[in-house]
C-alpha cells in the first residue's frame, strides 16, 4: 500500500497527481520565467568597438541599397522629380533615396524589406537585433556566438583590404599608408574586443591556454640561449671587428700620402701597396679600369688589416685584445718596447688624435711589461665579455619576441575556431546551461537540507565532563549543514564511495570512522530525512571511538 | 493511490531525463521515495525550471546554427 501523504491537503495532492509527464503543456513552459543563466558581460570599450563595426555595416548596407535601388528606379524617379538625374554622384543618389520628403528625398528606406532587397533588409534587421542585445548590461547566451561568427567574416574581409592598402603604400601611395595605419588600429581594437567576448562566452582564458601550448613546444629560454650563444657571439664579434678595422683603415687612408709614408717609416712597415705594384701583380687578370680600382682598394685593405694584426701579435696582443684596444682608442699595432735611461723596459701604446686631426701620436701610455700583459689580457677579456652579454641579451629578446608571436598566433587560431565552428558555440552554450541546471538543483537541495535541520529537534546528551565537547561538536555539526548537502551528493549507491564521503566528513570533525556496511546504508535509506539521521547516528558511534589525530 | 505511484514514477522519469549531474540525480532519486505530496510538488516545480532551461538551451543552439542563414 503506498504511503499516505502526511500533511498535504487534497487539493495539493490533486495538483501533483494531475500534472503531466514530459512534455509539459505549452502554457506551463510559457509561464515559467526565461531562465537565466548568468548573462555574459564585456567591458564598455569592447561593446563600443563591436557596436562601431556593426553600425558601420548597417550604414553601408543602407547606402549600397540606396544606390542600387536608385539605379533600378531612375526612370520613375526622373518622372516624379522632374529633374535630370544622369551622371549624379552616389552621395546624391543616397540622399535622394533615404532623405526625408520634407527635404526633397523619397524616404524609401523601407523598400529594403521588399522583393529582391529582402535578404539585405533581413541582414540589417538581424544586425540591429544583436546591437540591441549588445547594449544590455548582460547579453543573451546566443548573442556572443552570433557576434563572433559575424565579426570573423568581417575581419577576414578587412584583413584583405588592409593587405591591398599596404601594397599600395609600399608603392609610394601615402594616402593608402595613412588609411592602412588607421585600419590596423581598428583591427587591433576589434581583436581585443573579440577576444574578450570569446573568453567570457567560453569561460576560457585564451592567452593562458595559448601560452601553455607554446610552452609545450618552444625550447625554454635558457636552453635556447645556451644553444645559440656561440654562434651569436661569433656573428657579433665578426661584425664589430670588421667595423673597427674598417674605421682604422679609413682613418689611415684619410691622411695625405706624405703623412702615410711618414707613419709607415715610424712603425717600420708598409701598410699599403702602390698602384704600380698592384697593376704589375694583376696585369694577367684582365681587369677593366673600374674593376682594377675596386680590386686595388680591396687589396690595400687586406694588406693593411693583415699587417697591423701581425704587428700587434708581435707584442703579444691577441685578436680579442687587439680589437678591444682599438675600441678604447689605442693603436695596438704601434705598441713598442722602449728602454728608460735606467735601462728599464717599458711598453708604449700610442693613442692617436681625433679623426679630424692629422694622424699623429699625441698621447700614449707607458707601462711595465707585467702591467702591459695584464692590461692587454683584461682588455681582451672585457671585449669578449661585452660581446657575450650583448649576444645573451639579443638572444633573450629574440626568444621573447618569438614566444609573443607564437602566443598571438595560437590565440588567434583559437579565436577563429570558436568564431567559425558551430561545434564550439554549442559547447559553450552547453556549459552555460549545465551550470544553470546545477545551480537550480543545488539551491533546492540546500533548501531541503536546511529545512530538515530546522524541523529536527536536537537531542540533548547527558552532560558530564564531555559537556563542552558535545556543544562543540553540535555547533560544528550545525555549521557543517551546508556540507551535508554536498555529502548528500556523494552518498550514492556504491558502498566504498559512501564510506569515503562519510570518512572525510567525520575526519573534519576530528572523529574516527566506525564500520558501516552496505546493509546499514540500505536500512537508513528507508527512513525519512535519511541522510541527516544517518549522519547523526554515525557521529554518535564515532564519538565512542578514539579520536583521529589531525 | 495509484496516481501517487505513477507521480513518483513520473518524477523519476523526469529526473533521469533532466540532464542534471549524476550526483544530483542520485540524491533526488534517493529522496523521492520518502517525500510527501507537498515535497513532490515542490520538486516538480524545480524540475519544471530545469526542463525549461533544457528547452531554452536547445532554442539557443538552434538559433546560433540558423541565425545567419
Amino acid at each position: 500500500m503506498p504511503r499516505k501523504p502526511e500533511s498535504a491537503p487534497s487539493l495539493e495532492q490533486e495538483t501533483v497527481e494531475e500534472t503531466e509527464v514530459l512534455p509539459f503543456q505549452e502554457q506551463e513552459t510559457e509561464a515559467v520565467k526565461r531562465l537565466t543563466i548568468e548573462g555574459i558581460r564585456i567591458s564598455p570599450e569592447s561593446k563600443k568597438t563591436i557596436d562601431g563595426f556593426l553600425a558601420a555595416d548597417v550604414e553601408e548596407g543602407y547606402r549600397r541599397f540606396a544606390i542600387d535601388w536608385f539605379d533600378q528606379n531612375k526612370d520613375q524617379i526622373q518622372k516624379e522629380k522632374g529633374v535630370p538625374i544622369e551622371n549624379v554622384s552616389d552621395e546624391w543618389k543616397i540622399n535622394m533615396v533615404l532623405g526625408s520628403k520634407a527635404r526633397g528625398g523619397l524616404e524609401a528606406a523601407g523598400e529594403i524589406k521588399k522583393g529582391e532587397y529582402k535578404s539585405r533588409g533581413s541582414l540589417i534587421e538581424k544586425i540591429g537585433t544583436l546591437r540591441v542585445d549588445l547594449a544590455k548590461e548582460q547579453m543573451s547566451p546566443e548573442t556572443p556566438f552570433l557576434l563572433l561568427n559575424y565579426l570573423q567574416l568581417r575581419v577576414e574581409r578587412k584583413t584583405r583590404d588592409l593587405d591591398r592598402l599596404r601594397e599600395r603604400a609600399k608603392g609610394g601611395d601615402e594616402d593608402a599608408g595613412i588609411e592602412a595605419a588607421s585600419m590596423e588600429k581598428q583591427l587591433g581594437d576589434l581583436y581585443s574586443a573579440r577576444k574578450e567576448l570569446a573568453e567570457r562566452a567560453m569561460q576560457e582564458n585564451l592567452t593562458e591556454a595559448a601560452e601553455q601550448r607554446v610552452f609545450e613546444r618552444l625550447a625554454p629560454k635558457d636552453v635556447y640561449v645556451a644553444r645559440s650563444t656561440e654562434k651569436k657571439v661569433k656573428e657579433i664579434q665578426e661584425g664589430k671587428n670588421r667595423h673597427l678595422m674598417y674605421g682604422e683603415w679609413r682613418d689611415f687612408m684619410s691622411m695625405p700620402e706624405k703623412q702615410r709614408r711618414e707613419y709607415e717609416r715610424e712603425i717600420g712597415y708598409h701598410l699599403e701597396m702602390t698602384r704600380e705594384e698592384f697593376d704589375e701583380r694583376s696585369k694577367d687578370k684582365g681587369y677593366d679600369p673600374r674593376q682594377a680600382s675596386l680590386e686595388y682598394q680591396k687589396e690595400n685593405y687586406y694588406m693593411f688589416r693583415e699587417t697591423i694584426l701581425m704587428l700587434a701579435q708581435k707584442q703579444g696582443i691577441g685578436e680579442a685584445a687587439f680589437y678591444g684596444l682599438l675600441e678604447k682608442g689605442y693603436q695596438p699595432y704601434g705598441a713598442r718596447v722602449e728602454k728608460s735611461w735606467l735601462g728599464k723596459e717599458k711598453i708604449i701604446i700610442p693613442m692617436p688624435g681625433t679623426p679630424s686631426q692629422p694622424r699623429r701620436i699625441i698621447d700614449h701610455r707607458e707601462m711595465s711589461k707585467e702591467a702591459f700583459d695584464s692590461f692587454v689580457k683584461e682588455t681582451g677579456d672585457s671585449y669578449l665579455e661585452e660581446i657575450t652579454s650583448q649576444a645573451t641579451a639579443e638572444l633573450g629578446e629574440a626568444w621573447e619576441k618569438e614566444r609573443e608571436k607564437r602566443v598571438r598566433t595560437e590565440t588567434e587560431k583559437r579565436l577563429t575556431e570558436i568564431s567559425e565552428s558551430p561545434k564550439f558555440a554549442e559547447g559553450g552554450i552547453e556549459r552555460l546551461y549545465k551550470e544553470a541546471r546545477q545551480r537550480i538543483v543545488t539551491e533546492y537541495i540546500k533548501r531541503r537540507t536546511e529545512k530538515e535541520l530546522l524541523e529536527r529537534k536536537p537531542e540533548q546528551e547527558a552532560t558530564d565532563s564531555t559537556g563542552v565537547e558535545e556543544k562543540t561538536i553540535d555547533e560544528k555539526y550545525l555549521k557543517s549543514k551546508i556540507k551535508s548537502s554536498k555529502i548528500a551528493f556523494k552518498l550514492g549507491r556504491d558502498t566504498e564511495e559512501n564510506n569515503k564521503a562519510v570518512e572525510d566528513f567525520l575526519g573534519d570533525l576530528g572523529l574516527s570512522m566506525p564500520e558501516i556496511t552496505k546493509e546499514m546504508y540500505e536500512a537508513a535509506r528507508k527512513k525519512k530525512h535519511w541522510v541527516l539521521k544517518f549522519l547523526e547516528e554515525t557521529i554518535k558511534k564515532a564519538k565512542t571511538m578514539p579520536k583521529v589525530e589531525k | 493511490m495509484t496516481t501517487f505511484t505513477s507521480t513518483k514514477a513520473s518524477l523519476e522519469k523526469i529526473i533521469k531525463s533532466s540532464k542534471i549531474s549524476k550526483e544530483q540525480e542520485r540524491f533526488l532519486l534517493d529522496e523521492l521515495p520518502i517525500m510527501n505530496g507537498a515535497e513532490r510538488a515542490e520538486l516538480l516545480e524545480v524540475l519544471k525550471n530545469v526542463c525549461a532551461a533544457n528547452k531554452e538551451e536547445q532554442q539557443v543552439v538552434d538559433k546560433v546554427k540558423n541565425y545567419w542563414k
